[in-house]
């Protein structure tokens, strides 16, 4: 790394290392000498787990090493916890991913840190690996998740806010939102760990062996199979939209904002993506449409211009993803009741519908769209769109959607890249 | 009536029946409390569902069912699977009734065979291990009656043979089901020595539902993938009303057939796919060419005989559909080259093509058209069949035979 790291982020590193080692000074001498075998086979298993992440479909990693470290702080001393997972998260992380020394060093610290307060909490809540109840195994076992959560995640927002000026706490809150649900999914497995390898032998460890590649496989071929459905999707309603009065690529643009403005409300994951399925295809009841000119409309055609989001709903209804077809229906209500099919208002309105709605106006009130007005520029789109809160839109909506413009724009500055060139405007829809 | 609902009856039928049954002899022993665990821990393992191509699933329940066979005596097995699966089948897979009761037959045939086959071995103990030895030979009978219904729905439903059946789906399932087996002693393990109560099998269930859950996900997302082809598929064929179920239909047709000349499941799946979308060109036709009962000018007959070409240029980029474009460029060539878009003959053209263009034409002779009524089957199958060696394949055409009476 050639560039150099702000100083508190520096001082930051230190000091986690530095705290580390001396837990390491303070703890060490009470590890029962007899454990070390059980402890080099976690250590083992730990730094395999870090040297195979499991891909995730949507993007970035999940180790399983969570399930082996809340084992181990219920069957060891803190001590013990702390060294095996620094030595190993370090080992396996450096074999994987290239040696970054203060890097890799200091992650495998700050966790083993978090894996020392987590067994102090569990021990000081009487939890007992050797005692199987509800009350001395797995209830002082969740909290103890907790609290490595909590403190792993706040010491990585402190490092995030000190090297990208990322706020702290709303960073932490997001990662606690985001992960404690998987975190505490795993609390059985590390539960049945504790309780098998007491019961049975250590050795269950190495079961592993066997589990750690079954999860590799149906991940990859899960994030395999996403990837592969998005992209036949996308290229299917890249060859339809492109007969759209809109033009090509309009669905993915108003798909694209959409997103954003859902990840900008911070609704689910699985909302946003029904969002995007629905904004790619929300025009899908178009199709047919195809031999009017547009600027010769009969009364007929307009009649079956404004069925085409019943038409399009009808056309997906046996999608499995219900709210998709939902979105599909009701892209075309307005805030204050104006709309159709049904005249929705406000909140009867779903509200991906209510940001897929606002999304295709902006791209086609920039593309000429099915008006015969002129193509806008974004400013005066913005402006048409501001004006609506309240009215067409829904204030949320528009507020969350000013906000990316923003962003979307400070970005753009940073990478000078101004290709906002919108599609051109086909007089009809077959060219 | 087709064997499809034969099928389906039968097996529904027999659910009900064992429903009843099994519901009379489990009166007596229903206080005993374990049963009841059991069947909850079932139920709740019974909303990871694992589905198979072609038409095969199970859900995580027989672990539950192997272990209630390894602790519990008498029928407690078969009730467990039994109401799992119609509970499972109804509320967390939204099936109909006449469905899961067909669902449970499935799951319960195989715990009354590995009951009775344990009933026979009568393990002189009941400490865990003993039992374990008894239970192995009760395993594979189960595995062998569930694998064996499994591929008769799919050789009867669908026309799948057994090789390609096991290759596809069955060996699959075999080892899945077998790594139940080994959870299910482990489960029975910690539930009978004592100390841990029912804690060692909820925590059992709950790390089990847990670690397949990612299989659950991966079987719905290839469901969701094939429901989305079609819907696109669909939506093209809406730019002609009278042929608005025509992709469906013809990619059923296509898989039938290409069942029927025993290619292998993933040959199957390429077919199925060229031929839900071997239409997807005709977007940028114009509806009123698509739609025009009479001749076509030179120009238009051109832009239609484009279709097949631009069909395969916008799937040969996408990974998943790419392989089928091969497929769906060609399915408008004939056997003695008087096809387009490349006048390609016999073995020159890829088989998959060859069933399409059969399938094709099969649907469109059986549906309405504004111009004329649609043909009935063995009248479409006379057209067809009257042009063996010149426009169709012959094997294929024979196959066609062999199966216009389901389809």
């Amino acid at each position: 790394m050639t560039q150099r790291l702000p100083r508190t982020v520096e001082g930051f590193i230190i000091a986690v290392t530095l705290a580390a080692a001396i837990l390491v000074v303070v703890l060490a001498p009470s590890i029962d000498t007899d454990q070390f075998p059980e402890l080099l086979l976690f250590s083992m298993m730990i730094a395999l787990a870090a040297m195979f992440p499991i891909p995730h479909a949507r993007g970035g990693y999940i180790t399983t090493a969570g399930i082996l470290q809340y084992a181990l702080i219920a069957r060891h001393e803190p001590g013990a916890a702390l060294i095996v997972v620094w030595f190993s998260f370090t080992i396996g992380s450096a074999i994987s991913r290239g040696w970054v020394p203060w890097k890799i060093v200091s992650t495998g610290a700050r966790l083993a840190i978090s894996v020392v307060l987590a067994s102090l909490v569990f021990r000081l809540l009487g939890g007992n690996a050797l005692d199987y109840t509800v009350g001395s195994l797995i209830v002082p076992l969740i909290v103890a998740v907790l609290v490595q959560q909590a403190s792993n995640n706040l010491l990585v927002a402190f490092y995030f806010s000190q090297l990208r000026r990322t706020p702290l706490i709303a960073t932490w809150a997001q990662d606690m939102k985001d992960l404690t649900f998987s975190n505490l999914l795993s609390v059985p497995t590390a539960a049945l760990l504790v309780i098998l390898s007491s019961r049975i032998s250590p050795l269950v460890l190495l079961m592993y062996l066997v589990a750690l590649p079954l999860q590799r496989r149906v991940h990859q071929l899960l994030s395999q199979k996403t990837r592969i459905y998005a992209q036949a999707i996308d290229s299917l309603v890249l060859a339809i939209d492109a007969n759209f009065p809109q033009g090509r690529g309009h669905s993915r643009r108003v798909a694209d904002l959409a997103v954003a403005i859902s990840r900008e409300m911070r609704l689910s994951d699985s909302t946003t993506d029904s969002i995007e399925l629905a904004a790619l295809i929300h025009d899908v009841g178009l199709i047919g449409l195809d031999e009017v000119g547009l600027d010769t409309l009969t009364d007929q055609d307009m009649v079956r211009l404004r069925k085409h989001p019943d038409i399009g709903a009808a056309m997906m209804r046996e999608l499995p993803n219900r709210s998709v077809v939902q979105i599909v229906r009701h892209h075309h209500e307005r805030f204050d009741g104006t709309g159709y099919p049904d005249g929705l208002k406000g909140r009867r309105i779903p509200i991906g519908a209510r940001i897929v709605g606002l999304a295709e106006v902006f791209d086609s009130l920039r593309a000429g769209g099915l008006s015969n007005e002129p193509a806008l520029s974004s400013s005066e789109s913005i402006e048409r769109i501001t004006a609506e809160a309240g009215k067409a839109f829904d204030p949320r909506v528009v507020e969350a959607f000013l906000a990316v413009w923003k962003q979307g724009l400070a970005l753009e500055q940073e990478v000078e890249e101004g290709d906002l060139n919108p599609a051109q405007a086909p007089g009809s829809v077959t060219s | 009536m087709t064997r499809e609902g034969h099928y389906a009856r039968t097996m529904a039928l027999v659910g009900g029946v064992l429903l009843v049954g099994l519901s009379a002899l489990i009166v007596p022993t229903i206080l005993d409390i374990r049963i009841l665990v059991f069947l909850a821990l079932a139920i709740w393992a019974s909303w990871v569902r694992i589905t198979y191509e072609p038409a095969s699933r199970h859900t995580l329940s027989p672990v539950l069912v192997f272990a209630s066979c390894l602790i519990i005596r008498g029928l407690a097995p078969a009730f467990v699977a039994a109401f799992a699966a119609l509970i499972g089948a109804l509320v967390f897979a939204r099936r109909s009734w006449p469905e899961a009761l067909s669902e449970m037959a499935e799951e319960t045939l195989p715990a009354l065979a590995m009951v009775i086959v344990f009933g026979q071995i009568r393990p002189t103990s009941e400490q865990v291990p003993v039992r374990v030895v008894a239970f192995l030979p009760a395993l594979c009978s189960y595995f062998l009656v569930r694998v064996a219904l499994a591929a008769t729905r799919a050789r009867v439903n669908l026309g799948v043979r057994l090789a390609s059946f096991l290759d596809a789906a069955g060996w699959q399932m075999l080892a899945n089901l077998g790594g139940f087996g080994i959870e299910a002693i482990i489960l029975a393990f910690l539930a009978s020595t004592g100390g841990l109560g029912y804690l060692g099998p909820v925590l059992i269930v709950a790390a089990l539902v847990e670690f397949y859950y990612p299989y659950r996900l991966l079987s719905e997302q290839e469901h969701t993938l094939l429901t989305s082809l079609t819907m696109i598929a669909q939506a093209i064929d809406a730019k002609d009303p009278y042929t608005a179920e025509h992709s469906r239909n013809v990619s059923n047709i296509a898989v039938r057939l290409a069942r029927a000349m025993g290619l292998n499941e993933s040959e199957v799946r390429k077919i199925r796919v060229a031929a839900l979308m071997h239409d997807i060109g005709k977007i940028g036709v114009r509806g009123s060419i698509i739609r025009k009962p009479g001749k076509l000018d030179p120009q238009e007959g051109h832009a239609m005989r484009q279709h097949p070409v631009i069909s395969a240029e916008i799937m040969r980029p996408v990974e998943f559909l790419g392989e089928a474009a091969e497929i769906v460029r060609h399915h408008h060539e004939h056997i003695d080259g008087s096809g387009y878009p490349d006048g390609l003959r016999n073995g020159q053209i890829p088989l998959g093509s060859r069933v399409v263009l059969a399938a094709d034409a099969f649907d469109a002779l059986t549906t309405d058209r504004p111009y004329r009524k649609g043909r009935s089957k063995s009248e479409a199958l006379e057209v067809i069949a009257a042009h063996a060696g010149t426009q169709f394949d012959v094997a294929v055409v024979e196959a066609l035979k062999a199966i216009v009476h389901v389809l």
